[in-house]
């Protein structure tokens, strides 16, 4: 691909440019009436009518309560006898994988089960009712095994090998302990030296917890068969993959196999639901096309709770060991850091880029990262959960760097706006790749401003304010975050139709982030239609639309840019018959409010509308845009936060926060907001509830009708605690900021991940200053963690000053 | 084996009771006058906080079926009053109402999220109440006043006009964004309006605390709410 930034002639990157439907604040979200008068079907609401057929079956999964044991046996005769169809490993073609490159696995447990909640089997019945009944009649007898949780425990030659070549995926663990491979090294200038020269080092551990996405809408799919052609509607954020996979699998040409995130049909695509990471693939999809193949009718497969909470991709807990070094001044001259991605027992390969790649915050000279994945029994799979391994990353990074701000008795600001990285002529250092946009140290700045941190931050350690034993405190950070890797080339198509209708037609999805309207939006504009009554979408199909690339990465809105390349073809095929009616020059035509007009001569137009109807029949835009490769693309902004926490109750409650994110341009304004505040009340979660536990217990006895120890501890929404609408901030200010990105459609860069990024650092950072300035070291802040920081600050009144707030390791 | 042995029947009945949400008791003292008492217990529902009030429906014997057999586990024949259309059902006793709307009925408005009690994202309202469906035993609902999501045209019903008024609040003030739980974030909402048609932040907060959404959309949820209490005080819903 070229290495200049790309553009269609209809880009529009003037940063003053004034647009119909662009940045409009009064275009509302195209699809919301039919979802909240629940006309919208998600995956689970489908019916055997919404596919034509008159009966559907239901399944689901018998999952191992286990972390670690081998199955001895499995009888599913009774669930057999009772009618019910059943699904063991050896019912599966040999040596059949599913999943994504590194990440193949078979779909069902082959002998070892290597954490909790591994599917076993799977059942269909013909009512939901029943499939509880025949997973009860299925009888798995296990051999438990040792296990091993703790990524640091599992590093040890004596911890369980969950797999032949050793915990380090990839690699192993040599005689001396010493990693072998699997891991990722990046070295830049001189850190040994920098660190024995600098003024302040500071040394210090932080690490994360297991996340799970726990989207309100769990995983699911319909799959039947129509002869030898199959069709899956999926709750799936990449339906070419999966397509892919499941012509893999059955080893049929992948023509021969349709998945949808829809109906189809002209409407607003179907309805997803949130989909954060871990909706690209699943087992469930190529299970229910396995039984409905046997079964020979539809089979609906939606995950229960438990399930979906323990058989798929999660947010994978990652440590880190820093040693920071410093001037007198500020200057920051060395990072070295260590970490460890406890990756699962499916070792994600992402477990790879586990550093997050955190690195391109900081204008630092000297920088030395290692990192190493672990594969342990804790959990399925470390890998895509919204901003993958940029979420942890940003978190242990941004303590390290506040805390190192607070040796130097810097304000934080003022520490990040000496050393972080910023305009003019922002590089990636290590691959050394210009930057298409950067926001800072515009966003960092405004959100200063805006926030007023001059008034409320009081120094290190000392509230802002102090009521009874209700103390506030103010933190902040920065944030600077990829947005995803350069995918296969982007391709839509724009549709017009003698009556004027404008179909759009895009191989993505809509999981909450808003591209049901951004996607139309983005083709409108392109049109010169001050309105998107006329036009239709149709999303993610296999069937009607072209691969578009994943719906993640906070790139779709990016990948939508090929409808500007589908416009200019439509015009290539149109303005011909235009421009004969016009009496004017093809090459001079142009689309206008609602109407298209000769440039030379604004005055000789037509209307859009009289403009369809010159055409016979229907013409269509073909569009196709690629990612550059050799740019940095990344995600950049600053938040601040006001947290309040009551010295009686250890109670935290976020008053405020602030938060500017560069998103090149606003595209659908009230989705971009709402993402923005939306993220940050999921960043609530991850600072200070969210983390997916295991009973630590090595005690194996078995209580019948109960897990064992080892087992799951809280699959469910009552266990693992979201934020409610009592942990929404009292005030949410978030600021769009416009730094045009050549590559982007209009300028636009997408935001979905980087809404999370950072907000929990934020809130503890503005936590920490409450508490005298205790540093916390793991997320999420559990109320104990509190309690310890409020004991700390009473035994150490001079907290603020006091440069033991941290407990180095 | 086979598919379900649902008699779900189409509406028979346009036309429903009218109900003045001003006299929920009249109507109460109606709807149990109209039931069928039977001596089996049965499991409570739970009820939603809806702001100022907590009401939960706790007569375990009420609205039972007549059982016409010995055995506990069989199918019953219920009638379910829906959105202001009676509908007669066959339900198992573990039936959920959720169930009988989703997989019976089709009603697929009122959303299965967690099936556990858990997320709010089944609410529905029962005698102006919200409930979370997915822990509604289906037969206790016969009887009652259903209302689902997709009784926004119910004619003369205040239930239905408050409704409405909150969908398209929900557009405007952009409520949603997967909106995989807005359909139940919108019935406890509508429970609320309906006991509290001016309520205060903290009020709507305890209204709908029974209430996740995934995506933290809850400014927009706040936001739809108040536009929406606005436009009921001025008529202009």
């Amino acid at each position: 691909m070229s290495s200049k930034p790309q553009s269609s002639g209809l880009n529009n990157l003037d940063p003053n440019a004034k647009f119909n439907l662009v940045g409009n604040q009064a275009v509302t979200r195209r699809d919301i009436y039919a979802k909240v008068t629940g006309q919208r079907k998600y995956t689970p609401d489908i019916g055997p009518g919404d596919i034509g057929r008159s009966t559907m079956w239901y399944a689901g999964f018998l999952v191992a309560p286990h972390p670690h044991a081998r199955v001895t046996s499995i009888d599913v005769s009774a669930a057999q006898a009772a009618g019910y169809v059943t699904l063991v490993e050896s019912d599966l073609p040999v040596g059949a994988l599913f999943g994504i490159g590194a990440r193949a696995y078979p779909p069902l447990v082959s002998s070892e089960v290597l954490y909790p909640g591994q599917p076993v089997a799977a059942v269909a019945a013909p009512t939901a009712n029943e499939v509880v009944d025949a997973l009860n009649l299925i009888k798995v007898e296990y051999e438990q095994l040792p296990y091993v949780f703790d990524a640091q425990e599992a590093l040890q030659a004596s911890a369980p090998q969950l797999w032949p070549g050793g915990n380090v995926p990839g690699g192993g663990v040599g005689e001396n302990g010493a990693v072998t491979s699997g891991t990722l090294t990046l070295n830049l200038g001189d850190v040994d030296t920098a660190l024995a020269n600098a003024d302040v080092v500071y040394e210090d551990t932080f690490g994360t917890s297991i996340q799970q996405h726990f989207e309100i809408f769990p995983r699911g799919a319909v799959a039947y068969w129509s002869g030898g052609q199959l069709t899956v509607n999926a709750s799936t954020q990449f339906a070419w993959a999966v397509q892919q996979q499941l012509a893999a699998y059955f080893a049929i040409p992948a023509t021969d196999v349709r998945v949808s995130t829809s109906l189809g049909g002209y409407e607003d695509g179907g309805a997803l639901g949130n989909g954060l990471g871990n909706k690209s693939t699943g087992e469930e999809y190529v299970l229910a096309a396995v039984l409905a193949q046997k079964i020979g009718a539809p089979v609906k497969f939606v995950h229960t709770r438990l399930t979906h909470a323990r058989t798929t991709t999660n947010r994978w807990p990652l440590s880190a060991t820093f040693r920071l070094g410093a001037m007198n001044d500020g200057t920051l001259v060395a990072i070295d850091g260590i970490y460890t991605a406890n990756v699962g027992g499916r070792g994600g390969a992402q477990g790879a880029d586990a550093v997050g790649d955190f690195y391109n915050a900081y204008n630092c000279p000297n920088m030395r990262f290692y990192s190493i994945p672990v594969t342990t029994d804790a959990y399925s799979n470390g890998a895509a959960m919204r901003s993958v391994g940029e979420e942890q990353g940003h978190f242990l990074m941004e303590s390290a760097i506040d805390e190192l701000a607070h040796k130097l008795n810097m304000d934080p600001v003022q520490f990040r706006l000496k050393n972080m990285r910023q305009a003019p002529n922002p590089v990636e250092p290590f691959a050394n790749l210009p930057y298409t946009t950067i926001a800072q140290p515009q966003a960092l700045q405004e959100a200063m401003q805006a926030f007023g941190w001059s008034n409320l931050w009081k120094g290190w350690g000392v509230p802002s304010s102090v009521n009874g034993t209700k103390r506030v405190g103010v933190g902040m950070c920065i944030q600077n975050a990829s947005k995803g890797s350069p995918f296969p080339p982007s391709t839509s198509q724009v549709q017009v139709d003698p009556d004027g209708t404008v179909t759009v037609y895009i191989g993505l999805t809509d999981h909450g982030a808003g591209g049901n309207t951004t996607f139309p939006l983005i083709a409108s504009e392109a049109l010169g239609l001050t309105s998107m009554a006329n036009v239709k979408l149709i999303q993610s199909d296999t069937m009607y639309t072209t691969n578009a690339s994943v719906t993640a990465g906070s790139q779709s809105t990016h990948n939508s840019h090929s409808l500007l390349y589908a416009v200019e073809d439509l015009k290539n095929q149109w303005f011909p018959i235009v421009a004969s009616k016009l009496n004017a020059n093809a090459n001079n035509l142009a689309f206008g409010n609602d109407t298209i007009y000769d440039t030379t001569n604004p005055s000789n137009s037509i209307s859009f509308n009289d403009a369809a109807a010159l055409l016979t029949s229907s013409i269509k835009g073909f569009g196709v845009w690629q990612i550059p490769f050799n740019v940095a693309y990344r995600s950049t902004g600053a938040r601040f936060a006001q947290v309040e926490v009551d010295t009686e109750t250890a109670v935290v409650h976020v008053i405020s926060h602030t938060f500017a994110l560069g998103l090149g341009r606003t595209i659908f304004y009230k989705g971009a907001i709402h993402q923005m505040m939306g993220g940050s009340v999921m960043g609530i979660g991850s600072a200070f509830f969210e983390e997916l536990l295991n009973d630590p217990s090595q005690n194996v006895t078995v209580t019948p009708g109960f897990p064992s120890s080892g087992s799951w501890l809280n699959p469910n929404f009552h266990d693992y605690q979201i934020p409610t609408i009592y942990e929404n901030p009292d005030s949410a200010n978030v600021i769009p900021v416009e730094n045009i990105d050549p590559t982007g459609p209009f300028g636009a860069t997408g935001i979905g991940e980087n809404c999370i990024i950072a907000a929990d650092i934020s809130f503890i950072n503005a936590l920490s200053n409450a508490l005298g300035g205790y540093r916390f070291h793991k997320t999420p802040i559990r109320i104990e963690d509190v309690v310890e920081a409020i004991q700390w600050m009473n035994s150490n009144p001079n907290g603020a000053s006091s440069t033991s707030s941290s407990t180095t390791s | 084996m086979g598919e379900k042995d649902s008699t779900a029947k189409q509406p028979h009945s346009e036309e429903s009771e009218s109900t003045p949400l001003d006299s929920k008791m009249n109507r109460r003292t109606f709807l149990k006058a109209s039931t069928i008492s039977a001596g089996v217990i049965g499991l409570g529902g739970i009820a939603l906080s809806t702001g100022n009030s907590t009401t939960v429906v706790q007569n375990p014997t009420e609205n039972l079926p007549a059982t016409s057999n010995s055995d506990p586990f069989a199918s019953q024949t219920v009638t379910l009053n829906i959105n202001g259309k009676s509908y007669e059902v066959s339900v198992e006793p573990r039936d959920m109402l959720n169930n009988v709307l989703r997989d019976d009925l089709g009603l697929i408005g009122t959303k299965r999220p967690c099936n556990r009690g858990e997320c709010g994202g089944c609410t529905v309202l029962i005698d102006g109440v919200a409930y979370m469906s997915c822990t509604y035993p289906a037969y206790r609902a016969a009887g009652h006043s259903i209302t689902t999501v997709e009784g926004y045209n119910v004619p003369s019903s205040t239930e239905s006009q408050i409704l409405n008024a909150l969908q398209l609040a929900w557009v405007q003030e952009d409520g949603g964004q997967c909106s995989g739980c807005q359909p139940g974030q919108i019935m406890s909402a509508t429970a609320l309006l309906l006991s509290n048609p001016n309520p205060t932040l903290d009020e709507i907060k305890a209204g709908m605390s029974g209430n996740l959404c995934r995506c933290g959309n809850y400014d927009g949820i706040i936001a739809s709410i108040q536009l929406a209490a606005q436009n009921l005080q001025g008529g202009s819903a």
